[in-house]
Formats: structure tokens, C-alpha cells, sequence
């Protein structure tokens, strides 16, 4: 019954729903069936649900009142962790990747672009290199997405696509072997920034207390992610904000959703992985030489240096009409680093000749089970030597655009700075 | 409601060791044998524990919330656990005497420390059982944390053994 707490956060439910373009905040929740359960990190949820007030200062006759302050407009936030988790089924031969998982909605609407490939097979013949050859069907692959081929002991190599043309797929780096005819090709779900993503996000925050819900509107943001290697589950921050909230007795899906017990989440395609099992692969931009490219690494992170912003007007919602995507001269649109073993200093000579370099992270092993990272095009801007006990050092990268797609007209997934795979 | 399912589990963990089961740093069937139940006798025990296989035996010893898993009141919660894996070998009475029959032995077990720990570790290998069950441990993996080895006490110049204890943690994806 309502009051009856305290409550903790161990029970919580979040739902998210896509506002379209040209739909900024209009409460969709009359419609709950086109929101999806989060599977957020239990606990990691904060939301701030604020209305301003604003003191009017009209004069007063005695010293110890004050003016009612008028109700202003209002702002919300959150903040919350997601396991950065894969497809969860196997996008092998006809097979489309799914677009009905929470990550694919989130990663979509704070990115901008989603390519769903479809898998095929490898073509008659099989490759006579292990970078390039035909397939049965490349309707569903494109520059920048995925390909993954599973080589005689079933690990499961993933690499970014350099080029489509009719049937013929050209990869960014060559696999360890040519792959076979009938061979699987696995793809996935990719994501890559756009220059002005006009969807936003809306989201039900419920707790435990039937009147602990929130329905907050218009929402965009960013994510980070974070990449454990030591086999824990890695991570991807969201942090959005938005204008318009409502406690959910003033929602339209309040019969729904308000004043009853809290629901059970029903997750999609959710089944997580760990970090300790995949590859780390940095190769020069415009080289398909597999040899050589694995690193070994300590440690990997990479962030965004896109972020968003209100457009105001009195024509809005809470004075706001959509978001845009920004970024702040001299930020790069992603950046990152890697932490490595000290050999020699390859790294070094790198650097100073500002060589084009590829630098992509697969965590996971088995189609279904893989996720991916990718700065497709990037410089080496520093090369520290450190180390705790291990002679150790970190590269920091800055990201460009795309320099190793081939198309024939040119694509944001084409040319993204930096993308994340879901396979 | 529904239950985590943990057979599952314990009998990839078991086919991996003692039937050859996964498809990368797989193990020798004739390395292992899953005969170390804790009441047998002792005697017993020492004489599984000559040559190849040695007697293992498995034991979940720790379950915890995930620091990632979704709130309780969902249908896909995640648990860490902790699984050991104990093997024994037999000190006979050379290795008991005999410095380079112990050498021998003692090198016999940090071998098995090694290819219980890639074939446990490396995944798919604990995607599935040897029958095709689903295990839900995510990544199909475990991940391996450290051995400690005791030899046990008997009486005097009689045979006794080598326990070998290999800790390894999980995660597994519970439906309720």
C-alpha cells in the first residue's frame, strides 16, 4: 500500500520508449506496449526530477515576509549503468539483427545511426585471401559494419567491412585463415554517430512505492563506455537529460501504471558476457595484414566528445524543441587509450609520424556473444611509459573520420568515428 | 517463479574435465576422473589418487549478487559465484622419500593446474554440456582466481596425498 515504506533500491523498474523526430516529449505512455524494460545495473539509477521557481520581488510592507515563488519550468536527469551486452542470438545465414532490445533503442537514439546486417554464407569457392571474397548475399552487409567468421575451433573472429560491391566484401583487416565455401558469415547490430540524431528518449522510472513513479520526457545525453578486462562485466554509462516529467497519476498510461504493485522487467534478447575472452587489434589504416596486429593490453578506455544541447523556444516544451548534437572545437568526437607491455618503441615512431592507425576492441567468442569497439581511424597524439610492476605503456588516441571505408556514396556508418557492435 | 538452474553448471564443469567436453584447451579423458567424494575412505581415496586419472571432485562455494545485475524484479538477474575444483594425487612412498619423485609429482600437479584452468577458462567451453544444455554461465567461461595444495597427514612411512585446490569465479544468468 502506498506509505508503507521505507523501500530500497534493490527493486526497480525502468521502461524506455523512442520519441520520433517531430514528436519531442509528447507522452507516449497511452501506448505501453512500444516501451522496452531496461536491464539497468540494480542501484545505478539516479534521477533528479526538478521544477524551477522564480521569485517575482514585489515589494512588501514587512520586513520578515517573503514572496511565492512561481512555479518555473521544469528538468530531469539520470544517469544509469547498462551492461554493454551483445545481440544474445547468433545473426548467422538470412538472419537480420534484432532491434528489439533496450541497448539497440538507447544506443540508437544518443548515437544517431543503427545498421542491422543480415548474415550469409560464404560464397562457392571460398575466398582465395582471408580479406576479401564473396559471399551468397551482401544485401545485408555494409562499410563499417560487422562480419564475423568462426574458424576451426569455433572462436569467432569479428572485423569492421572496408567495402561492398554487388556480392564481393572487402574487410578493414584480413582474418587468420581464408574462410571456406558455405562458411557462416555472422554480422550484427552497429552503431554509429550521425551529425543530428533528432530522436529522444522517454522513459517510466518506478520504485517500490505504488506512487513512486515518474514518467520523464524528451531526453538525450551521452554514453560511456566502461571496459573492464578482468573478466567482470563492462559497462555503458548513459547520462541524459530532458525537460518535461510528470509523476505518473498525471501521465496518460496512469491506469496503467500508477498507484499498483511494481511490475515484473522482461528483458530481450539479454544474456551478458564477461571480459576476460576476445582481441585487441591495432593495424596501420589502408594494411589488411592480420600478423602483427593483436595487442596485448592491461587496460582500455574510450569516451565521446559529442554532446548534446537544447534548442530553446517559447514554441517548445518546457521552452525546448528537440536537442542537437554538438561538439566543442578542439574536442575530438572520440578519443581513448590502451595500455600495453613495453617491447620497443614501435608506439613511439608511430606517433611521430603521425601515422592513420585502426584500433578495435572485440570482447566475446561466440556468435550471439560478441560485442565490439571500434575507432576506425585514429593518431597516436601521446606515449607515456608507466607501469606498476609491469613495464607497461599508454597510448592515447584521438579519432577521425572513417578513412578505410570504400563507398560509392558516402554514409555516416561509412564514415563514423567511432562505433560500437553488437554481434 | 523459477529457480537458478545450477545442474546444468556442475555438469559442464564436470564434462570438461573428465570427458574431453568443449572446443578450445580441451583436456585428455584419461587425465581426470570425477571419483573424490568427500566420504570415501581414506584408503580409498589414496589409491584412486596413482597415476592418471586423478579423482577430482567440484564444489560451488560462494554465491553473490552481481555488481551488473538488473534489479531483483526482473526476469534475467546475473549471480558471481565461486567454484573449486579439488584434485588428488597419491604420495606414495617414493615421493614421500625421494626428493626427485616428489619433484616429478609436485610438477604433475602444477600441470594440472594449468590445463584445468585454460580448459575451465577459455570459452565456449562451458557454453553448453556435452548434451547440448544451456548453462547460462555468461561468456561460457569461468575465470580463474588461484591454487593452494595440501598434502594430507596419515601415519608415518604411509602413503598419503597431494590436494590440489583450484579456485575458479562465475557468473550466472538466473531466470526467476
Amino acid at each position: 500500500m502506498p506509505g508503507a515504506g521505507p523501500t530500497t533500491l534493490i527493486a526497480q523498474r525502468m521502461r524506455v520508449y523512442v520519441e520520433p523526430a517531430g514528436s519531442y516529449a509528447e507522452d507516449h505512455t497511452g501506448t505501453l506496449g512500444d516501451f522496452v524494460d531496461v536491464p539497468f545495473v540494480e542501484g545505478s539509477a539516479q534521477l533528479t526530477t526538478t521544477q524551477e521557481t522564480q521569485n517575482p520581488s514585489h515589494v512588501l510592507q514587512n520586513m520578515l515576509d517573503y514572496q511565492e515563488e512561481v512555479l518555473g519550468k521544469k528538468v530531469w536527469s539520470l544517469t544509469f549503468d547498462l551492461p554493454f551486452y551483445p545481440s544474445g542470438s547468433a545473426v548467422g545465414d538470412g538472419v537480420t539483427a534484432s532491434s528489439n532490445s533496450a541497448i539497440h533503442r538507447l544506443l540508437k537514439a544518443v548515437m544517431g545511426g543503427a545498421h542491422l546486417g543480415t548474415g550469409t554464407t560464404v560464397a562457392t569457392g571460398g575466398w582465395a585471401s582471408s580479406a576479401a571474397g564473396d559471399v551468397a548475399a551482401a544485401a545485408g552487409l555494409s562499410a563499417g559494419g560487422l562480419f564475423g567468421w568462426a574458424d576451426s575451433t569455433g572462436f569467432v573472429h569479428t572485423r569492421e567491412i572496408e567495402s561492398v560491391t554487388s556480392n564481393t566484401v572487402t574487410l578493414k583487416l584480413g582474418l587468420p585463415a581464408a574462410p571456406a565455401s558455405g562458411d557462416t558469415v555472422y554480422t550484427g547490430a552497429t552503431y554509429y554517430f550521425t551529425q543530428d540524431p533528432d530522436t529522444s528518449l522517454q522513459f517510466i522510472v518506478e520504485g517500490q512505492e505504488t506512487e513512486d513513479r515518474f514518467v520523464i520526457l524528451g531526453g538525450q545525453g551521452t554514453v560511456t563506455p566502461t571496459l573492464s578486462l578482468d573478466g567482470t562485466i563492462q559497462t555503458l554509462q548513459f547520462q541524459l537529460t530532458g525537460t518535461k516529467w510528470l509523476t505518473a497519476n498525471n501521465a496518460a498510461g496512469s491506469g496503467t501504471i500508477d498507484g499498483s504493485a511494481l511490475g515484473k522487467a522482461t528483458f530481450s534478447n539479454y544474456r551478458p558476457i564477461t571480459s576476460q575472452s576476445g582481441r585487441f587489434l591495432v593495424q596501420t589504416v589502408g594494411t589488411a595484414t592480420y600478423s602483427g596486429s593483436e595487442v596485448d593490453i592491461q587496460a582500455l578506455n574510450v569516451s565521446s566528445g559529442m554532446t548534446k544541447e537544447m534548442i530553446t523556444s517559447p514554441n517548445g516544451v518546457e521552452g525546448v524543441v528537440r536537442f542537437r548534437m554538438v561538439r566543442a572545437s578542439g574536442t575530438p568526437p572520440a578519443e581513448g587509450s590502451f595500455q600495453t607491455y613495453y617491447t620497443a618503441r614501435t608506439n613511439w615512431t608511430a606517433r611521430d609520424s603521425k601515422d592513420d592507425k585502426a584500433v578495435y576492441y572485440q570482447n566475446g567468442v561466440s556468435a550471439g556473444g560478441i560485442v565490439a569497439v571500434s575507432l576506425p581511424t585514429v593518431q597516436f597524439t601521446d606515449v607515456q611509459r608507466d607501469g606498476d610492476t609491469i613495464a607497461s605503456e599508454t597510448v592515447t588516441v584521438k579519432a577521425r573520420l572513417d578513412g578505410d571505408t570504400s563507398e560509392t556514396s558516402a554514409t555516416d556508418l561509412g564514415r563514423s568515428p567511432a562505433r560500437f557492435h553488437l554481434g | 517463479m523459477a529457480y537458478g538452474t545450477w545442474t546444468p553448471v556442475l555438469q559442464a564443469v564436470r564434462d570438461v574435465l573428465d570427458d574431453g567436453h568443449g572446443s578450445l584447451r580441451t583436456i585428455a579423458t584419461d587425465r581426470f576422473s570425477d571419483a573424490l567424494p568427500e566420504a570415501v575412505a581414506e584408503e580409498e581415496k589414496q589409491r584412486r589418487g596413482l597415476g592418471n586419472p586423478a579423482p577430482f571432485r567440484i564444489r560451488v562455494t560462494r554465491i553473490a549478487p552481481n555488481a551488473a545485475s538488473a534489479p531483483i524484479n526482473s526476469s534475467v538477474i546475473l549471480r558471481d559465484f565461486e567454484l573449486e575444483v579439488t584434485v588428488s594425487r597419491t604420495l606414495s612412498l617414493p615421493e614421500i622419500l625421494n626428493a626427485d619423485d616428489m619433484q616429478t609429482l609436485q610438477a604433475l600437479c602444477l600441470e594440472d593446474q594449468s590445463a584445468v584452468s585454460q580448459a575451465l577458462g577459455t570459452p565456449p567451453n562451458l557454453s553448453q554440456t556435452a548434451l547440448g544444455t544451456d548453462t547460462n554461465i555468461a561468456g561460457g567461461a569461468l575465470r580463474y582466481l588461484d591454487s593452494r595444495n595440501v598434502v594430507t597427514t596419515s601415519a608415518p612411512d604411509e602413503a598419503r596425498r597431494l590436494e590440489t585446490t583450484h579456485r575458479f569465479t562465475g557468473v550466472l544468468r538466473v531466470s526467476p
